[in-house]
């Protein structure tokens, strides 16, 4: 695995679903690009369209539903639409490896997790099976299980074992990119420091790229080098840690920010985003969180706006910065 | 795992004796008196009323099943009131008659069945699947009396090419009893495999696996296959029953001497002993495949198995 | 800065209570029902069936035309006089049919009657009490189970002779296993929702929490079972009949009247037709019935 070539570009994916003659836009116009090594934290709420990127990445929709209008998906350089099938497989679970988001359903459960770990290792590695089950003991017990429950079934694992099983299946075959969607999110919070500490690790020891969705922004604050905010479908701010949370500007991020209580003073009143996520077959005209923004202008809920570099590293998508680059919050 | 069998066989003995009893007890309660029967023509009061203790019918209900039940563990199945001769003696060749068509049915529609309803499971909107949709309907729907009248029509009668009764041409006169018996079943198999394959492959873990790289005949024949088949196996054992009660039907329509129309016969015929004797095999048929399917089950699925045997261990 | 919002402000009271009035559950399950033309259609030749049973006095007259022998016009194919063609003793196959409907309708839904009662004491009691209660119940049924439905029936008649009231109570009585654990299921999949518990915190006695809230939300599920079970009942006479072990010629029933035509139907196949389709249409709009119910009553379809 070359690390000067580990890399994941997405140029302006636009993905929607069609059920029933309505149309759902999940995704539109995001553009994301890791270079190696770096950690990306996608953030926003649920229905902003995040697993929708990540499955996108795989080329994973759901079918008959999902479509992917437009835009391209590079996968160390290769553009992951244009593959064939057999190539397709061979890039999932090798090069892309996904955690989800769900550790109760997502492992099957009338296999044993040795094996489920060792399938990976026997398509894309040709291992024999005895020698991939040896390996997918090694794998666990580098997730912090047992080896030795390798030939266990996913009923006699708990939920947060479960996620790390999930994880091991994930790395079994040294991914160049990981995907992690949500993989705390369903776990006690004892057990998701223990994931994240997990987490950090492994990203400690290998130039692996990192995807990870969440809409927690302090798993964010723990694990990620790069930080988009989306909301609607569209990213409306994108940076650095230090971009995002030092130094933000979309009013969506603001809000998304003082919504977190604060542990010194716990009199203040807690300060929640006005409204609800917009209906995704219906989406408000203009900017898409003009209904509920504080600081909205007539322009919102006409105009899209347009992405604005604020440096090297941060740009943002908003009204306010249409002239001038001063902080307007 | 050999726990669980011999727990589960020996659940089997008092369900068994009780669905015996059951029997016995209805069959009782025929009217009129066994001794006429039996003796026909040379009935007289004195004969009648010897016989009667001497079959031990004026004996409480009890007694009576308690006796019955110990020749039965012996193999002996009682004496017919018609044939004067064991029921044992009627049973046995038929029995094998009736085997085969069950058998070929079960052959046909398993073999059949579960492919036609994967296939039609990974292409739901296909033409295939609309069709298959269709025949199942129709399937469930079909008397198998009135199936089987129509396909000797047309395949005896019209075309000439299977026999229309009897088993006397080998491989030859199994087909249309096989198919009419089988056609119901069949056609319940192939839409309880197509909703629980579908049901399958719509859980998370498939997306899990396919995130994997795994090939899509992998995910389909054996991660989705392997959760789905449960509701299938309990439609082929627990149908078991509805095709021995067809077989009845299937036997009388195609003249075929099993022990489906034996069970008519001795009904038409007042012979106790020998409804009991069928209505017994049939009903000790049914409980074992139950238990074979409970055993099926054990093995596939290791939740179950994790009940009654390996202790589980939660972290 | 003003806020903005694209809500629209209700004006009175009336507008913002009347966004949450629904229509009638009933209704709105009635429309989506109408919507699966499969199902619709089941039910109309459904109601063609039983509308024809009903009027079958009025149609043909019974002692003449459809008990009456006539030989000189036996086994006639199918012409303007005689739709269906005429049997083996010359009687109009449509006069019998239209009589058979009757036999088919009044004992395969009587019995299902029998059978719906005892389920619903035997998987009611089961499904609520749990415990005990429920573990005799399910192993009593569990021993019938084992004995398939026309086997159990057979052997009451095989016991008490084929009387149309036997008959009805075999069959009644041969269900009422399968119907008691869908009852069963169809309780506890209720019974431990969060409203039994909130009515029970208030002190609602166990029969009114029963009638009024486990059964209403359980009644789904057992429609289906209900419509479907009397299907299998009618195939189950016309099985027996077609034995000679349910209705005894000359009372008209579309088994016994295929099993008296089956010795002429290789010369005269006309005979085994009507009687066949007539089974077969009645059991198949059954089953769309059946299907559509479920799929209209499935919680899970509500989006």
């Amino acid at each position: 695995m070359n690390a000067q070539q580990n890399t994941l570009e997405i140029k302006n994916l636009t993905v929607e679903y069609v059920v029933d003659d309505e149309v759902v836009h999940a995704v539109t116009g995001v553009n994301i690009t890791i270079p190696a090594g770096k950690t990306f934290g996608l953030v926003g709420e649920t229905g902003a369209g995040k697993t929708t990127t990540a499955l996108s990445i795989l080329n994973l929709l759901p079918l008959p539903a999902g479509r992917i209008v437009s835009g391209e998906i590079f996968v160390n350089g290769q553009d992951v639409f244009k593959l064939s099938p057999k190539q397709l497989r061979a890039m999932r679970g090798s090069q892309v490896a996904m955690v989800f988001q769900d550790p109760m359903s997502s492992l099957n459960p009338i296999k044993t997790v040795g094996e489920q770990i060792a399938e990976g290792m026997k398509i894309h590695r040709g291992v024999s099976a005895k020698e991939a089950l040896r390996q997918a003991a090694n794998m666990l017990e580098m997730v912090g299980i047992p080896g030795g429950r390798v030939s266990e079934y996913p009923h006699q694992f708990s939920g947060g074992m479960k996620q790390r099983v999930i994880i091991a299946i994930a790395l079994a075959c040294n991914p160049d990119i990981l995907i992690a969607d949500e993989p705390t999110t369903a776990l006690d919070v004892t057990i998701q420091a223990q994931v994240l500490k997990l987490i950090r690790e492994l990203r400690e020891k290998s130039p692996m790229i990192m995807l990870m969705i969440t809409h927690a922004l302090g798993v964010v604050a723990e694990v990620c080098d790069f930080v988009g905010i989306m909301y609607a479908g569209r990213i409306v701010e994108c940076g650095t840690l230090a971009d995002i949370f030092d130094n933000l500007r979309h009013p969506y991020t603001r809000g998304l920010f003082d919504s977190l209580p604060d542990i010194e003073n716990r009199r203040a009143e807690l300060k929640p985003i006005p409204g609800l996520i917009p209906d995704p077959m219906n989406l408000p005209p203009g900017c898409a969180f003009h209904p509920r923004c504080a600081y909205a202008k007539p322009e919102c809920s006409r105009d899209l706006p347009q992405v604005r570099w604020l440096s090297d590293t941060h740009y943002v998508s908003c009204h306010l910065y249409n002239e001038t680059v001063e902080n307007m919050l | 795992m050999v726990r669980y069998i011999i727990r589960r066989l020996f659940a089997l003995i008092p369900v068994i004796l009780v669905l015996t009893f059951i029997v016995f007890a209805i069959l009782s309660m025929t009217p009129g008196d066994a001794t006429t029967i039996i003796l026909g023509s040379d009935y007289t009061p004195e004969l009648g009323a010897n016989l009667r203790v001497q079959l031990g019918l004026d004996r409480p209900l009890i007694v009576q099943y308690f006796h019955y039940i110990t020749n039965l563990m012996r193999g002996d199945f009682g004496m017919s009131y018609v044939m004067r001769a064991p029921v044992l003696d009627q049973l046995r060749p038929r029995l094998a008659n009736t085997a085969w068509i069950v058998g070929s049915a079960m052959l046909l529609c398993v073999s059949f069945g579960i492919p036609i309803g994967i296939r039609s499971a990974t292409k739901p909107n296909s033409f295939f699947s609309q069709c298959t949709m269709v025949f199942g309907l129709m399937g469930v729907s079909m008397p198998i009396f009135w199936l089987g009248l129509l396909l000797i029509l047309l395949f005896s009668v019209k075309l000439g090419w299977l026999p229309s009764s009897g088993l006397d041409h080998g491989l030859k006169s199994l087909i249309l009893p096989a198919v009419t018996l089988g056609f119901n079943y069949m056609a319940n198999i192939m839409r309880t495999t197509r909703s629980s394959m579908m049901e399958a492959i719509r859980q998370d873990f498939i997306r899990t696996a396919r995130a994997k790289g795994v090939s899509e005949h992998k995910v389909i024949y054996d991660h989705a296959l392997g959760n789905a088949l449960m509701p299938t196996i309990t439609i082929i054992g627990m149908d078991v029953g509805t095709l021995l009660g067809g077989v009845v039907l299937t036997e009388t329509v195609f003249s075929i001497p099993g022990m489906g129309r034996l069970l008519v016969e001795a009904i038409n015929q007042r012979d106790t002993p020998c409804v009991l004797g069928c209505l017994v095999v049939m009903a000790i048929t049914v409980a074992v495949s139950n238990l074979i399917v409970d055993l099926i089950y054990a093995y596939i699925d290791p939740r179950v198995r994790a009940q009654y045997g390996a202790k589980a261990r939660k972290a | 800065m003003q806020a903005t919002s694209t809500a629209r402000p209700f004006t009175t009271k009336k507008e913002f209570y009347a966004q949450f009035k629904k229509k009638s559950i009933a209704h709105e399950l009635w429309l989506r029902f109408l919507k699966n033309k499969t199902a619709v259609m089941g039910l109309i030749i459904f109601c063609i069936i039983v509308v024809v049973a009903i009027t079958a006095p009025w149609i043909t007259n019974y002692d003449t035309v459809v008990i009456k022998m006539n030989i000189a016009e036996r086994l006639q194919a199918p012409s303007m006089n005689h739709w269906f063609g005429t049997d083996e003793l010359g009687r109009d196959i449509l006069a019998r049919i239209v009589y058979g409907a009757r036999v088919s309708l009044l004992i395969g839904i009587s019995a299902i009657s029998v059978s719906l009662m005892v389920g619903l004491v035997l998987g009611g009691a089961a499904g609520y009490y749990g415990g005990k209660t429920d573990s005799v119940i399910m192993r009593g049924t569990d021993v019938f189970l084992c004995l398939p439905d026309v086997l159990l029936a057979l052997a009451i008649i095989a016991a008490f002779g084929n009387t149309k009231l036997n008959l009805t109570i075999a069959i009644g009585l041969a269900f009422s296993p399968k119907f008691s654990r869908v009852v069963r299921s169809a309780v506890i999949g209720v019974r431990d929702n969060e409203y039994i518990e909130a009515a029970r915190s208030i002190g609602a006695l166990d029969k009114r929490i029963i009638s009024r809230h486990v059964l209403p939300n359980s009644i789904g599920p057992i429609i289906v079972q209900v419509t479907l079970y009397v299907a299998n009942a009618i195939l189950t006479i016309a099985a027996l009949s077609f034995l000679g072990l349910g209705i005894q010629p000359p009372t008209p029933e579309w088994g016994n009247m295929l099993a008296s035509g089956r010795t002429y139907m290789r010369d005269f196949p006309h005979i085994v037709m009507a009687p066949g389709l007539a089974i077969f249409f009645t059991i198949l709009a059954l089953n769309l019935l059946g299907d559509g119910l479920r799929d209209t009553l499935d919680p899970r379809l509500k989006h």
